[in-house]
């Protein structure tokens, strides 16, 4: 089944997880959100970049104990696009 | 993770799944619910004892045990607590800082404000419990403890009214019922969960 109505960019496991985690959590760092998501460094950099791209987080990063430390932080347009995906979701199932 | 397409009901269980892991990530693991639930319930009934006994003149010293908790709390916070993930984002950190704040107040008022609040100062310290006890409930969603908090709030109010002599237990019952009983579901929930 097609669902095209469904936002591409929010549609897809990983993305859509990364995205749930952070409607709860607000912003997270890196390690925090591979624990709970269960995937690869080098996936989740890539599916954070979509994600920042689309302009749904923002990704800082910073020095903490000679440690490169990446923050990830949900935007308005993130929870907006966020909420619209779960009424379209509810549409589909109802 | 998964890259297969999800139909819609696949994407709405995988996000009820992660923000539930989310709810357990951000609300430690119960511990110091627990811990100040047992503290101040056991306050609250040696109190009530003292005050219906002949050593009436010493009923707030099992008050005296709420400054080992503090510390053991700032201790276990700053480096016993088992996931430290909770205090890295805005809702970890909201309810951290509602509770030192609260807490610190009702230490405060505890220990300096007696002499001015006397029979009024259960009612407020069950009120700022009462505070801290909705905030957490409405930033985990978790609705029982939203209830229990207007519950608490609710035996505030009705407390001003109570007899000195019977606020303790009336503070002893919030206390198990709002923060010790809760906790210790938490920390059974982390222990299978983990």
């Amino acid at each position: 089944m097609n669902y095209k109505e469904l936002n591409p960019i929010l549609h897809a496991p990983l993305r859509l997880a990364i995205m749930s985690f952070l409607m709860t959590t607000g912003s997270s760092d890196f390690n925090t959100i591979r624990e709970v998501t269960k995937a690869s460094a080098g996936n989740l950099s890539v599916q954070l970049r979509k994600l920042e791209s689309a302009g749904y987080i923002r990704i800082h990063k910073s020095f903490k104990n000679n440690y490169t430390h990446t923050t990830v932080e949900l935007t308005k347009k993130g929870i907006d696009a966020f909420e619209s995906y779960v009424k379209t979701l509810k549409k589909y199932i109802e | 993770m998964n890259s297969k397409s999800m139909s819609p009901q696949e994407s709405l269980e995988l996000i009820g799944q992660i923000i539930e892991e989310a709810r357990c990530r951000i609300s430690e693991n119960g511990f110091l619910f627990f811990l100040w639930g047992a503290i101040l319930a056991f306050c609250g009934i040696a109190q009530f004892a003292l005050l219906h006994s002949p050593w009436k003149a010493y009923n707030y010293y099992p008050y005296l045990l709420t400054i080992p908790g503090f510390l053991y709390s700032w201790y276990y916070s700053v480096k016993k607590a088992p996931s430290r993930n909770w205090k890295a984002n805005i809702v970890g950190k909201t309810i951290s800082w509602t509770w030192i704040v609260l807490g610190s107040n009702m230490m405060l008022l505890g220990f300096f404000y007696y002499s001015v609040l006397k029979n009024t100062l259960i009612p407020y310290l069950l009120l700022l419990t009462a505070i801290g006890v909705i905030v957490t409930g409405l930033l985990l969603a978790k609705r029982e403890l939203f209830y229990l908090g207007l519950a608490v709030n609710g035996i505030a109010l009705l407390s001003f009214f109570a007899p000195l002599t019977y606020q303790p237990l009336l503070m002893a019952v919030s206390y198990i019922f709002a923060l010790l009983i809760p906790g210790w579901k938490s920390m059974q929930y982390a222990k299978h969960s983990s």
